[in-house]
């Protein structure tokens, strides 16, 4: 059969679209991790208001499942996955220095004390920035700019309000961005 | 005056193939499978020929009690994907490559 230069260009370009399309595989990711940070956030506001001591105790529950969680799905997406794109392998390696990062921050929180959820919300603007411009989502990228803002606030207010932009953070950077990948998954697939 | 097109990728389920590989880090025999449409045997002989012509590399590994079979691209196989698809655009507007 002979072929046209269009039919191959165009089959060229289908093949390229169909091999980008795993991008959205990670919606779970965002949705676990912006609900759990998000909760546990809300949870210890409300308890702070009523000088409960145990203001902490939705952090202790949210991140070791949300961890759990992260380690199934990562588990099952190993399981599933035929090809590596990539800006998978350039998001992993983000991912990899966030989680770095982001642990250096929490170890040393006792001497960051106010100023480790400015500087946490601004890790999270840097991966959520750099996802969106990726993956060309423009949802993070506005997610991105609502967690640099929140950052830049939470430098100059108390620690319950801190709470409430972190939650604001997480909703708009992680969450709503996730379901919305989740949503282009479906129609995707 | 029109360059020759590659022979090697002047087929359609090569062309695929490479198509494939060029927008991925790399890819197992049964995701090139699923996207192809095309039989394993035919696959398995295509990969052979660019495998031959260094256009691809291709790993055989095992997934659990399974044998893998992985596939990417080269720098050769990426310099040969562009020279075909710059002649291809030669073929499409020869106004432009006068």
């Amino acid at each position: 059969m002979e072929n046209t230069p269009q039919q191959q260009l165009d089959l060229i370009a289908q093949m390229i679209k169909t091999a980008q399309r795993r991008f959205y595989d990670d919606s779970p990711f965002y949705i676990i991790w912006g609900s759990a940070v998000m909760i546990a956030s809300l949870i210890q506001y409300v308890l702070l208001l009523n000088h409960n001591e145990y203001n902490a105790i939705g952090w202790a529950i949210l991140i070791p499942t949300a961890t759990l969680l992260q380690l199934v799905f990562i588990r099952k997406q190993q399981k599933k996955a035929t090809s590596k794109t990539h800006i998978e392998q350039v998001l992993n390696h983000m991912w990899f220095a966030f989680g770095i990062s982001l642990f250096i921050v929490l170890i040393n929180a006792n001497k960051l004390q106010l100023n480790t959820y400015p500087v946490v919300l601004c890790l999270y603007a840097i991966s959520t920035y750099i996802s969106g411009s990726a993956l060309k989502i423009s949802a993070f990228i506005v997610g991105s700019i609502i967690c640099w803002i929140a950052a830049a606030i939470a430098f100059f207010v108390s620690f319950e309000t801190q709470l409430l932009l972190l939650a604001a953070g997480v909703l708009f950077a992680y969450l709503i961005p996730g379901i919305l990948l989740r949503k282009l998954e479906k129609e995707a697939a | 005056m029109f360059k020759e097109l590659d022979p090697l990728l002047h087929s359609q389920l090569r062309l695929a193939i490479i198509s494939l590989l060029i927008s991925v880090e790399e890819a197992e025999f049964s995701f090139i499978k699923e996207k192809t449409n095309a039989s394993a045997g035919n696959i398995s002989v295509q990969l052979d020929k660019l495998q031959q012509a260094h256009y691809i590399k291709i790993e055989k590994s095992f997934k659990g009690k399974y044998p893998l079979t992985t596939c990417s691209i080269t720098q050769k196989g990426i310099k040969a994907f562009k020279d075909y698809t710059q002649t291809l655009q030669q073929y499409i507007q020869p106004t432009k490559n006068k």
